[in-house]
């Protein structure tokens, strides 16, 4: 069992491009990180040189407090689960799990029942005399699994290990994987660009853009208080509505044509432009209650999915606003909503920088009693 | 339409019975031949059925071989053949396995100018290089002997070039998934590459083994001692013999003996390719 320490770790590829910038994370011992980000956000990379498949440029990875830079992958005690599985297509089950047992020496008594333990976990016990190429894809996957498990490492790393499986078995697979981390209680490292997977799996979430860490936390602290712009668009869906506009007087107001949104009274922030999110599922449709966002919207289209609808509404840029609204909800293009959004639910993002403002109180944006302002 | 599929098909084969035929019709005569006795090779037509010499042409010529033509015994001259054949198929195979594992899967200074290199190679016919290299044999005191028929063809460039090809198409991943299943370098060639080309090194094997078998050139000039001769250069001494004619029977006798461990190769390792094949995996 060990934590993982990455320390100013840069990664330079021999082309020159930088693929990874001073990036600093420490994973405790036990937990399941899972690490989200656009593809060619440097996911692979970083898992990769935990790995010892890529060297570090520069900086330190220690696991278990033992810096592992220089040491070969099968020195670090580490176990892999590739996104094809890379099984060996000639080896039978039994011998692709036995293989790195083999390969530290350990004692034939000691590998048959190892294996047998961890085929057991996995429900493949049958297929322990069949090649890859004679199952499915998601046996082959519990193979994979089964591969990193006998080797009883201090470190999983799976790089996009579901998918290539079908939905039902995405899942399926992924609530076994979060059992088999809980009782193995191992450090492992999940690469993954499915949201749905990372917000489920992780004990820590990591946001990745370009190289670099966006910010790093629990599933649900990311969700409700994103630090940038870019954590918050690309954590929900559908991402969160996003609203440029002008701090100043002491009110919001959408740039340009409003398209029906109200000026929201608004306190204690600096005069200037901001971005104004609020996720779809906070945008409630109804009169205003209490203190926030507020406006009448030209309803574009909606698209029931059964627990609930969404409901796609002009915005004030080109881009629609969607909120979520009940299942049996009927708004049909060209109606009028009136929606609302409370003050708490609301997020504000420097426009230049992308980073999060304090959230707001409602006593911010409390409407000042007085004269409204004219729209 | 059905009776004209029926024409087809009657067509078709009729058609595939004949290249059969005209393949195989030299062979069957050379077969002919060599159970006759020599007379009836002399009178101008070629007979078409088996004679009654079978036995006799065939087990002189393995014994005794032919004294006047300076051909040993063919049995011995199989047996060379068959140690020149098979170390040359052996040697070229290890040799460009390596050299391809070295090419694809380290990364060292110059790593495709030496392959290009080795491919321009191909580019140079035999003939070009024989002079040069019967100079390098004789000057490691080579001549006459098996290290002498082996070594100098023992490296090659399609071979290479073969293996570098399918090591390519072997997904990166497995070399991954052994590094961190603990496996070096050596390991990982024998306990999974290896495995993996098992298919195209039996089919090299083949191309490679009949390759060595009938060479006839490189033989001819390193050889001098009629204990080194092969099979081929038989033949073409039993054909040469001087102020006689050949006897046709025997050469030919001799000829459908060379024939013979070629197709006995082709035949077991065909098992195993085909079953190789069928199995693709990867
Ligand atoms: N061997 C390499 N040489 C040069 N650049 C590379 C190499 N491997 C990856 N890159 C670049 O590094 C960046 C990060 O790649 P990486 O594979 O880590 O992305 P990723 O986040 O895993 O993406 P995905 O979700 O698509 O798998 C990409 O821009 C990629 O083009
Ligand atoms: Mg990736």
């Amino acid at each position: 069992m060990a934590g993982i320490t990455i320390d100013g770790v840069r990664k330079v590829y021999p082309n020159g491009f930088q693929a990874i910038e001073d990036l600093s994370l420490n994973i405790p011992d036990g937990e399941l990180v899972v690490l989200v980000g656009p593809s060619g956000c440097g996911k692979s990379t970083l898992l990769r040189m935990i790995a010892g498949l890529e060297t570090i440029s520069d900086g330190d990875i220690s696991i278990g407090g033992r810096i592992v830079n220089r040491l070969e992958p099968g020195e670090r005690d580490i176990a892999m689960v590739f996104q094809n599985y890379a099984l060996y297509p000639h080896m039978t089950i039994f011998d692709n799990l036995a293989y790195g047992l083999r390969n530290r020496k350990t004692p034939k008594a000691e590998i048959k029942q190892r294996v047998e333990e961890a085929v057991q976990m996995l429900g493949i016990a049958h297929l322990l005399d069949r090649k890859p190429r004679q199952m499915s894809g998601g046996q082959r996957q519990r193979v994979a699994m089964g591969r990193a498990i006998v080797r009883e490492p201090s470190v999983f790393l799976f790089d996009e290990p579901l998918s290539n499986l079908d939905a039902k078995l995405r899942v399926q697979m992924r609530v076994e994987i979060k059992r088999l981390q809980r009782q193995l209680k191992t450090t492992s490292v999940y690469v993954t660009h499915d949201q749905l997977e990372a917000m489920t799996l992780a004990d820590t979430l990591v946001v990745m853009n370009a190289g670099r860490i966006e910010q790093a936390g629990t599933p649900m602290e990311l969700y409700s208080n994103p630090a940038t712009v870019f954590v918050a668009t690309f954590i929900g869906s559908p991402a969160m509505n996003m609203l440029p506009g002008i701090v100043a007087d002491g009110f919001f107001r959408v740039e340009g044509d409003a398209a029906g949104i109200q000026p929201m009274s608004l306190r204690g922030v600096a005069n200037g432009p901001v971005i104004l999110g609020v996720r779809p599922e906070h945008l409630q449709v109804g009169p205003a209650i209490g203190a926030g966002l507020s406006g009448r919207l030209h309803v574009i289209s909606s698209e029931p999915i059964g627990a609930e609808t969404l409901v796609y509404c002009e915005g004030p840029g080109s881009d629609p606003l969607i909120l979520r609204a009940a299942g049996e909800a009927t708004h049909r293009p060209g109606d009028m909503v009136d929606v609302f959004a409370p003050a708490d639910r609301l997020h504000l993002f420097d426009t230049e920088t992308g980073e999060a403002k304090p959230r707001l109180t409602a006593v911010q944006t409390v409407m000042a009693t007085g004269p409204q302002p004219v729209t | 339409m059905v009776e004209n599929r029926r024409l087809l098909d009657i067509l078709g084969h009729v058609l595939m019975l004949f290249a059969v035929a005209l393949v195989v019709f030299p062979v069957w005569v050379a077969f002919v031949a060599s159970t006759q006795d020599p007379a009836a090779l002399m009178s101008g037509t070629v007979p078409l059925l088996p004679g009654d010499r079978l036995i006799q042409n065939y087990s002189e010529m393995l014994g005794t071989g032919m004294a006047s033509a300076g051909a040993p015994p063919i049995l011995l001259m199989l047996g060379n053949s068959l140690i020149m054949a098979v170390g040359i198929a052996v040697g070229k195979i290890v040799i460009s396995l390596l050299a391809a594992y070295a090419i694809v899967y380290f990364r060292f200074p110059f790593r495709t100018l030496i392959f290009w290199t080795i491919f321009i190679t191909l580019m140079l016919p035999v003939e070009v290089r024989i002079l040069p290299t019967y100079d390098v044999v004789a000057s490691l005191g080579m001549l006459d002997n098996y290290s002498g028929l082996i070594l100098p063809v023992i490296a090659s460039a399609t071979a290479t070039f073969l293996f570098r090809q399918f090591f390519m198409t072997v997904p990166e991943e497995l070399c991954e998934a052994a590094r961190i299943d603990g496996a070096g370098p050596l390991k990982f060639f024998w306990d999974i590459l290896l495995p993996l080309s098992r298919t195209n090194i039996a089919a090299l094997f083949v191309i490679l083994f009949i390759y060595g078998w009938n060479q006839y050139l490189w033989p001819l000039i390193v050889t001098t001692s009629e204990n080194l001769y092969t099979i081929v250069m038989g033949i073409q001494r039993l054909v040469t013999v001087a102020d006689a004619e050949p006897h046709w029977n025997l050469v030919m006798a001799t000829t459908v003996m060379a024939m013979l461990p070629p197709i006995l190769i082709i035949v077991l390792m065909q098992r195993l390719f085909v079953q190789g094949l069928v199995e693709t995996e990867k």
